[in-house]
């Protein structure tokens, strides 16, 4: 074990249980429900880039993406670039409608609004149901990274290491609720970003500069300097796929979704998406181009996804690789955090107290469960995580296509078509989530597209049925 | 349901869609056409310098002159239409 990595590390760890706490001890104004999950619609422009990132930028984004890139070259840069317009396109087409509708109705939650939107019971459950499933498989993907990394960058065996990371993010969520979240979601922006520009100074420091590095690849393959990676991998149908994917298909994501609901004004929309567009830029470009430049360092990796850590081990003074171990660490507890939260959320108020409306009577005694299943939920995940996989990002992104498939067409023609209907919408979700789980399953030949494009497309298909075939129930 | 705020949020979210297709195509054009052995000013080639960096800082800016110039700041608040910036509109 490395004491010099893990000493900066649990500092760290420590300051964002601190960060909990002290948001823990503030009095609040507001409901509970309100404060724990929205934090009270308060976020400002910067807080609300952060978390908005931090949120969408996961594992995959400085494990498995840096491994990918490790493996494929600089074309999976140019993939990863794709992501550029997240944030304006996520804020911008949710936007201000959506935002105003939850205060309309008051919406804690992604499902409140549906509700609102559709009157229907079945949409409430088809919605909290999957996205506790997706979450689940999202979240344990998320702690097998954390775990992972601290493995192999500190030598912390893997059930410990899993112990101590999932173990802070569960209490810290479960203790600071929303407010907590994209409080640590700052900071956690803010070191992602510093170490992510750290890690490549040093990385092309230690490659001998760029046209160095360059050569060295270009003798490994010249392939992995080309926009197509070796073997023609990139190809049109995947690069389209991912376009899909990882930008359209983000609008469609409940826990970014829910992000667009609880900032304080337009302003701080507007300030979002300008300085959560310009730190998503950078950290996409330079996390994976450390990837790329990885292997002209390290080149005999047999796990791509080690690359970020074993780089980080290997191009950084102890101290310095500890506190920049941190930043993936960031990336992974950010999204969890945010995952966490919305399946509390979904479980307690979209399920239970929809069921059971008269038990919202007692606000400590909400304050005390939701607190507990959040963390429950937390030890759950761990269970899960015990016996990991290898391939991250696929698995991730097998949870992420999935809500997608489910999410995004309720939403968007939901907020801006007048004549979606409830019909349309649980047709959408049901064929949308179903196309996703068979296409999964049963692994057809799709000539190199990705699953979440048909399944987005039945869904679609399904919406529009559902909407001409029950027209009358929405005419005026 | 005609909140002219909700006028103002369907015109900015077919301007943010509009400026990701722009964004995707000078991406692409910029990824595919240059040769891809052609070195760029960094040591990294060329498609790579103009797609994965300037491609995106341009666009960083256009996504900035949009929201100062285009997007218009707007009441939140469930009951409340009236702006500073906007004519005032009624429920129908």
């Amino acid at each position: 074990m490395n004491i010099e990595i893990i000493i900066p590390l649990l500092a760290y760890l420590l300051v964002m249980l601190g960060v909990a706490l002290w948001v823990y001890s503030k009095k609040q104004r507001g409901g509970f429900l309100e404060n724990f999950f929205i934090g009270n619609r308060s976020m400002n422009g910067f807080v609300l880039a952060m978390t908005l990132m931090a949120t969408y930028i996961s594992a995959s984004s400085f494990i498995g993406g840096p491994g990918a890139a490790y493996k494929y070259g600089l074309g999976w840069v140019l993939l990863s670039m794709i992501q550029l317009p997240v944030v304006w396109l996520s804020l911008g087409v949710l936007g201000k409608k959506f935002s105003i509708l939850a205060r309309r109705y008051n919406a804690v939650t992604l499902n409140d609004v549906l509700y609102a939107r559709f009157q229907s019971h079945a949409i409430v459950w088809i919605s909290g149901l999957s996205l506790l499933i997706a979450f689940f498989a999202a979240m344990t993907v998320q702690f097998i990274g954390g775990a992972r990394l601290l493995e192999t960058a500190t030598g912390v065996p893997y059930g410990v290491g899993l112990l101590i990371f999932a173990g802070t993010v569960a209490v810290y969520t479960a203790l600071g609720g929303f407010r907590g979240s994209v409080l640590n979601d700052a900071i956690q922006g803010v070191v992602m970003l510093i170490g992510a520009l750290l890690l490549l100074t040093a990385v092309i420091y230690a490659a001998g500069g760029i046209p160095s590095a360059m050569r060295t690849l270009n003798a490994i393959d010249p392939a992995l300097t080309s926009p197509y990676a070796p073997n023609h991998f990139l190809s049109f149908p995947m690069m389209a796929s991912f376009w899909v994917l990882v930008c359209f298909g983000v609008i469609g994501l409940p826990h970014t979704a829910v992000r667009c609901i609880a900032y304080q004004d337009s302003r701080a929309m507007h300030r979002g998406i300008i300085i959560g567009t310009i730190v998503t830029g950078i950290l996409m470009c330079t996390m994976h181009l450390t990837g790329v430049l990885g292997r002209a360092v390290i080149s005999d990796l047999t796990i791509p996804d080690q690359v970020v850590p074993a780089l980080m081990v290997r191009v950084l003074p102890p101290v310095f690789a500890g506190i920049f171990l941190a930043a993936p660490m960031a990336a992974i507890m950010s999204t969890v955090n945010a995952q966490l939260l919305q399946s509390a959320a979904t479980l307690i108020k979209d399920l239970f107290l929809r069921v059971r409306p008269h038990a919202s009577l007692s606000e400590t005694k909400l304050s005390v469960s939701t607190r507990l299943i959040t963390f429950v939920l937390g030890l759950l995940l761990i269970v899960a995580a015990w016996q990991p996989p290898d391939m991250l990002i696929w698995l991730n992104l097998l949870a992420f296509g999935g809500l997608q498939a489910v999410f995004l067409w309720p939403l968007v023609l939901g907020l801006y078509w007048e004549r979606a209907n409830a019909a349309g919408a649980i047709l959408s979700m049901v064929t949308g989530g179903t196309c996703y789980i068979l296409l999964t399953l049963l692994k057809p030949n799709l000539l190199g597209w990705h699953i979440v494009v048909p399944s987005l497309t039945v869904s679609l298909i399904g919406f529009l049925t559902g909407v001409f075939l029950f027209r009358e129930g929405n005419k005026k | 349901m005609t909140d002219h705020r909700f006028i103002l949020a369907r015109r900015e979210a077919l301007l943010s869609v509009a400026l990701t297709f722009a964004y995707i195509l000078f991406w692409a054009l910029c990824a595919y056409l240059p040769d891809e052995t052609l070195p760029g000013m960094s040591g990294l080639p060329l498609w790579f310098e103009l797609s994965c960096v300037l491609v995106p800082v341009i666009f960083v800016v256009l996504a900035v002159l949009m929201v100062r110039f285009l997007f218009t700041e707007v009441s939140l608040d469930a009951n409340d239409e009236k702006t500073d910036t906007a004519p005032q509109g009624k429920h129908s």
